[in-house]
């Protein structure tokens, strides 16, 4: 080992190994540098306001206010004994609750039925997909227009039927169903387009192999081969649906304002109330972070479970 | 078991033919292979047989009966696809088990849940458990029963696809291509064991693909496609000594067959400086087509025998056997001569592979094409007459 040492040539191989180690640090450099600009823009646009938003939560902040004070878990205690917040909640599922099981079933259909057409697959896909790229706010006044128990349409055509016209946005009982129709006809578009995406993917031969085998009925080609194989598919839907139906705010605010006897009221408008109407910073602030906590939780939950089952 | 009788089958897509008139008798227990190169309509005509694709004339028949306006279930044929097709989604029981299920239960007693309700719904499913355990173990996939097909390797993959095919015990086994999608190792071995296992089963098997060792070694007949029309339809071996066309020539045997120029003289066929004594029913003076198979050529011609002079370009070792590209002299036709490792080494040894070689030509062995490619009759005198009757029966 001596000898090899005064040799000199040994002494090439731990060389060789710093060398390496130089180039090595160099890359991870690099690779820094690279990162940072995103890095930068994750920061300052999402988490920095994150973390504003919940030290806000802790405070009694009001918009112009000059002094304001740390309450701990005030905001959150009030909330707790607040009807307004109960219902919102409620309010929110029930209407998440119509609305990702509607979304999601139409968007399939549509798109099965949609992928089946050669010809005109592509001017269907461009009027299921209309309602995607409309100002929800503009349509929210036309739906108000067609459901209008007085002057809309539809009533106009129940009346003629003999019977006695529904008021979607005035009844209490109506008011988050007539809203969960609006929310499902935005969403369709969307939901088929990513089943049709799905549908694509679907190998040809397993749909011949289901023929040869006798799996040629409809019921067995859906729930044999096109159901299990969209199951990604699925999960996605449902996760994306799901989101975007626990953020309901235009058509509340544009329709019913909360009402009839609070019956729309929901957790955005609430917070919309709170922070922008009130101008209790500090309460909307802890409304904001339950509202992300719920929707993270169940989005997790969601492709967590799902998803181990529809991978094979 | 059912003999399959092809007639007269036609189908366009579009505005292009793909099968031609297509007319196919395929024997009772027949391996047969449909080979050719992609895009040749061999893929077509198995899915118009399987019933995928309707034909737009022309008529099929498995055993006794017309199956032209049967759905694919109701043909009792089983198909093994390319892909293998097998439902990612349920174990490899399930899998097998599929064409027995839509066979035995109702659609009814198939719906989740209220499908439980019927009373002889647990004894099916359990009979049916018995038989695609049975066949699994023919097959040595017993131990991957409960596994998904994503768990598996692409050999045993294969096997489940031939169980799932298996278990309903089909008239006709259709095959698209089963061994492509295998490593060259594997799908040799996985040749060997569709041999044995059409054997031991004794049914019609259809099988296609576009190599041609496999139809050479695994068929009892094979038919050659080429643009939607089978141009010869005979055993392996007929299509590789005895081919009716030089397509079929070129398709079968690796490496491919050497086609020389030949002139057609008083004397014989004259082939580059070589005086080929063969008789032909081609016009004197006129040019034909010489189709040479690479071991009928040779470094130590026998006395008396035609011989090519030819310049050597490249050598190919392949350990037991040497392929030697060479070109005619004077000429830039290339052409291959195969040799035995010992041949080629005595050759270099004496140096007679230096310059201009002498390369012999077994006359006997020569194949003679027109310019369009049909065989045209031709022998050595004294032989003549045992050739073309030959030829005329492959036409």
């Amino acid at each position: 080992m001596t000898l090899a040492t005064a040799n000199g040539a040994a002494l090439a191989p731990p060389a060789r190994a710093t060398v390496r180690d130089v180039q090595h640090r160099v890359e991870a450099q690099a690779a820094y540098w690279f990162a940072t600009p995103a890095l930068l823009l994750i920061l300052t646009l999402l988490i920095v306001p994150i973390v504003v938003v919940s030290i806000l939560s802790f405070t009694n902040y009001e918009l112009g206010a000059i002094d304001w004070q740390f309450v701990g878990l005030g905001n959150y205690a009030k909330m707790l004994s607040d009807p307004v917040f109960w219902r919102s909640v409620s309010n929110t599922f029930l209407y998440v609750a119509i609305v990702v099981p509607g979304a999601v079933g139409s968007g399939l259909l549509v798109a099965i039925l949609v992928n089946e057409r050669k010809k005109t697959r592509t001017i269907y896909q461009i009027i299921y997909f209309l309602p995607v790229t409309t100002t929800l706010i503009a349509m929210s006044v036309v739906w108000h227009f067609v459901l209008n128990p007085q002057i809309g349409p539809v009533a106009a055509l129940v009346r003629s039927l003999g019977l006695q016209p529904f008021d979607a946005f005035g009844d209490p009982a109506l008011v988050l169903f007539g809203l969960a129709v609006i929310g499902i006809w935005q969403l369709v578009g969307f939901n088929m387009v990513l089943f049709l995406a799905g549908l694509t993917a679907i190998p040809r031969d397993l749909y011949d192999a289901a023929e040869i085998d006798g799996a040629d009925h409809p019921w067995d080609r859906f729930a044999r081969v096109t159901w299990p194989m969209l199951g990604p598919t699925t999960v996605f839907v449902v996760v994306t649906t799901t989101i975007t139906a626990f953020r309901v705010f235009d058509t509340v605010a544009v329709i019913t304002r909360g009402g009839p006897l609070g019956r729309s009221e929901v957790m955005l408008y609430s917070m919309y109330l709170e922070g922008f109407q009130y101008f209790n910073i500090g309460y909307a602030s802890a409304l904001t972070i339950v509202f992300l906590v719920v929707v993270v939780v169940l989005a997790l939950m969601q492709a967590f479970f799902l998803d181990r089952k529809v991978h094979y | 078991m059912a003999a399959l009788d092809i007639q007269n089958v036609t189908k366009t897509f579009g505005s292009t033919s793909v099968l031609k008139d297509v007319c196919l008798e395929v024997r009772d227990g027949e391996f047969l292979t449909l080979v050719g190169a992609s895009g040749c309509g061999k893929s077509t005509m198995l899915r118009v047989i399987a019933g995928f694709e309707a034909q737009d004339s022309g008529s099929i028949a498995i055993g006794d009966r017309i199956v032209d306006a049967l759905r694919p279930k109701q043909r009792n044929v089983a198909m093994v696809f390319q892909s293998y097709a097998l439902y990612p989604h349920m174990t490899v029981a399930q899998n097998m088990s599929m064409p027995l299920i839509m066979q035995r239960l109702r659609l009814i007693e198939r719906l989740p849940l209220i499908g439980r309700l019927s009373p002889r719904r647990a004894a099916v499913m359990q009979s049916i458990r018995e038989e695609v355990e049975a066949v699994a173990r023919q097959l040595h996939i017993e131990p991957l029963l409960d596994r998904k097909p994503a768990q598996l390797s692409g050999g045993q993959r294969q096997r489940v696809a031939l169980g799932r095919a298996m278990v309903r015990h089909p008239d006709v086994f259709l095959m698209d291509e089963p061994l492509s999608n295998l490593d060259a190792k594997l799908r040799v071995h996985m040749r060997t064991e569709l041999t044995e296992l059409h054997k031991r089963l004794g049914v019609t098997f259809i099988y296609v693909t576009h190599d041609q060792v496999e139809a050479m070694t695994m068929s009892d007949r094979v038919a050659l496609m080429d643009e939607g029309r089978i141009v010869q339809l005979g055993t392996p071996s007929e299509l590789y000594h005895d081919p009716a066309d030089l397509r079929v020539a070129r398709f079968i045997g690796s490496p491919g067959i050497n086609v020389l120029p030949g002139r057609v003289d008083a004397a014989g066929i004259e082939v580059g400086t070589a005086m080929l004594p063969l008789r032909t029913d081609a016009p004197v003076a006129g040019m034909v087509q010489v189709g040479l198979r690479p071991e009928t050529l040779t470094l130590e011609p026998v006395a008396g025998a035609p011989v090519l002079k030819a310049r050597l370009q490249t050598v190919e070792n392949l350990g037991a056997e040497v392929f030697l590209h060479c070109e005619l002299d004077g000429d830039e036709a290339q052409f291959i001569v195969r040799e035995p490792l010992d041949v080629y080494e005595r050759a270099r040894a004496a140096g007679r592979l230096a310059a201009v070689i002498d390369i012999g030509i077994d006359p006997t062995r020569a194949l003679l094409f027109d310019l369009d490619g049909r065989r045209v009759a031709g022998g050595v005198a004294a032989r003549a007459a045992a050739v073309p009757s030959r030829v005329a029966s492959a036409e």
